[in-house]
């Protein structure tokens, strides 16, 4: 198994406020990659350390190499709430952005990339939606649209950033069943995921973080009750920095 | 009201200055609306005020050293950007209390300035209010310059600028170049704003920026199509409020923005799909939809 990832000693500061403190792991590919942990644990600023967008101490390296080499091959969804959902697209307009990471500025979106994205679209069931304004759908439908724009990508990497938040079951199962999908035909497929509940029909590994790496590895074996109580349980103190105090037990 | 639109044109015919100022104003009406979507979108409409108020003192310094105030005017708008930018990473000042200090701070600066000098405050005071009708053709040429650029521009980087409109995180993850998107548009902004200052003044420019966006986003759910009706809004107003200007000895820029006020307040009540009315027409429709 090739890595894809792989994370020396990082450790992310926000004005001397800890985020996330010397994580080190080795990420292989052909996976779905669950990373869980409470409210304020960091996951985001994790993702956002190997995306390098935000300033870290330690090493990343993506595919061996730097990530800034290989961001084409790099997708990212991100969690709705970023979203401004009045925003005037139709939802063929917001999945064609995928195609524009690959068309030179100097040169127009060409009939292949259209015929990529309405491909994309089909995969995840929203193409008789493809000309409604954004903010017309459901919240999974809004999810399903942002995925179906990291396809058009054509990427070897995705990260999604909560992408189960607030979604209906019908859409979840689409988006399980393309994830699933992409990672047999060995993509690697990074998720932030809030709460614990499918944890293990969703992830084949997943990274338990809170701050610290607490535990990683086959959802089997670090998915225990042990390793979850030292993430989330009784440690409000640690939480309490944040602007929300959440305690999820398993 | 035919007779003096009958009027008008005649004049139109006979004065070449009219024709200047009806041509500067349809430009001005068309780049303000064009940036002003971006603006509208990105949420920076205080940022278009302050980029706008604080081209003031490099107007007056221009003024005092003879030279064009189109660039003594760029140089403050550009300046006062770089500082907005520097206040709020440098500290714990947040963005839009970072403009409010620079911007109030940039204009002050050229009140004080202005009012320093004797017997020049009614030059100076086209350029706070606005008058087309002064627009010589010198500067006509220059706005067409800059009318040229802001449109090649925003034609070239259209998909940057988008994506990094609608969704800056994904944007940077793909390795589009952010930072240099936005100072792109702060320089399209103060090249915009400096062009609008003889026609609507810089105290209303921050409207001829926003008015017509907004108009256009109560229109429409596509981009391009924003961007289209924004320009025509913004240019349809200029032509009005030049009329109402000539016509009725009023003054120019305050005209141009109310027109494009009006236009506003009637796609606010009646736009087919966000309009007040129609809104308020189909609520009880969706109400027993969620029903059944």
């Amino acid at each position: 198994m090739k890595q894809t990832i792989e994370l020396k000693n990082v450790s992310v500061h926000y004005y001397g406020n800890t985020a996330i403190e010397n994580i080190s792991l080795n990420v292989e590919e052909g996976n779905i990659i669950g990373v869980v942990g409470p409210n304020g644990a960091g996951k985001s600023t994790l993702m956002k350390a190997v995306l390098g967008l935000v300033k870290y101490r330690g090493s990343v390296s993506v595919f061996g190499q730097k990530v800034d080499h290989i961001r084409k091959n790099i997708a990212y969804v991100p969690q709705r709430t970023s979203i401004d959902w009045d925003f005037p697209v139709l939802v063929k307009d917001v999945v064609l952005m995928g195609r524009y990471v690959h068309v030179p500025w100097y040169r127009n979106v060409s009939r292949k990339d259209r015929e990529r994205a309405e491909e994309a679209l089909e995969e995840v069931g929203m193409e008789e939606y493809k000309n409604r304004q954004i903010g017309e759908l459901s919240g999974g439908q809004q999810q399903r649209v942002f995925i179906a724009r990291a396809l058009a990508q054509d990427t070897d990497l995705f990260f999604l950033d909560e992408p189960f938040v607030g979604i209906d079951v019908n859409s979840e199962e689409i988006i399980v069943n393309l994830l699933k999908q992409l990672r047999s035909k060995g993509k690697t497929i990074f998720v932030i995921h809030h709460d614990l509940s499918k944890v293990e029909t969703y992830f084949d590994q997943i990274l338990i973080l809170n701050k610290q790496l607490i535990a990683s590895g086959g959802v089997k074996e670090v998915f225990t009750p042990a390793n979850l109580k030292q993430a989330y349980g009784g440690n409000a103190a640690v939480l309490a920095d944040d602007s929300e105090m959440v305690v999820v037990g398993p | 009201m035919i007779s003096e639109i009958q009027n008008f044109t005649s004049q139109l015919m006979m004065y070449p200055y009219l024709q200047s100022a009806l041509l500067t104003a349809l430009l001005v009406g068309v780049i303000c609306g064009v940036i002003g979507c971006f603006i509208i979108l990105r949420g920076m409409a205080l940022m278009g005020d302050a980029i706008s108020h604080a081209v003031l003192p490099g107007v007056v310094f221009s003024y005092m050293l003879g030279t064009s105030m189109f660039i003594g005017a760029f140089i403050t708008g550009v300046v006062t950007a770089l500082a907005i930018g520097f206040i709020s990473r440098n500290s714990r000042i947040k963005d839009d209390a970072a403009i409010g200090i620079m911007f109030t701070a940039m204009f002050a600066l050229g009140i004080v300035v202005m009012t320093s000098l004797r017997g020049t405050s009614v030059d100076l005071m086209h350029y706070l209010f606005g008058n087309v009708l002064a627009v010589s053709s010198v500067n006509f040429v220059i706005t067409l310059i800059i009318g040229v650029i802001v449109l090649v521009s925003v034609l070239l980087f259209y998909r940057p600028l988008l994506l990094s409109t609608f969704d800056e995180t994904m944007a940077r993850a793909a390795g589009l170049p952010v930072k240099w998107i936005h100072y792109l548009f702060m320089l399209l902004l103060s090249l915009v704003t400096v062009a609008s200052l003889q026609t609507v003044g810089i105290i209303l420019v921050v409207a001829m920026l926003i008015t017509p966006g907004a108009t256009a986003y109560l229109l429409t759910d596509r981009f391009p199509v924003m961007l289209v009706l924004s320009a025509f809004f913004g240019a349809l107003s200029a032509v009005i409020g030049l009329f109402f200007s000539v016509m009725y000895d009023v003054a120019s820029g305050a005209s141009i923005v109310l027109a494009a006020s009006v236009f506003f307040l009637l796609a606010f009540l009646f736009a087919p799909k966000q309009g007040l009315l129609f809104k308020n027409l189909r609520r009880p429709e969706k109400q027993s939809e969620r029903a059944a």
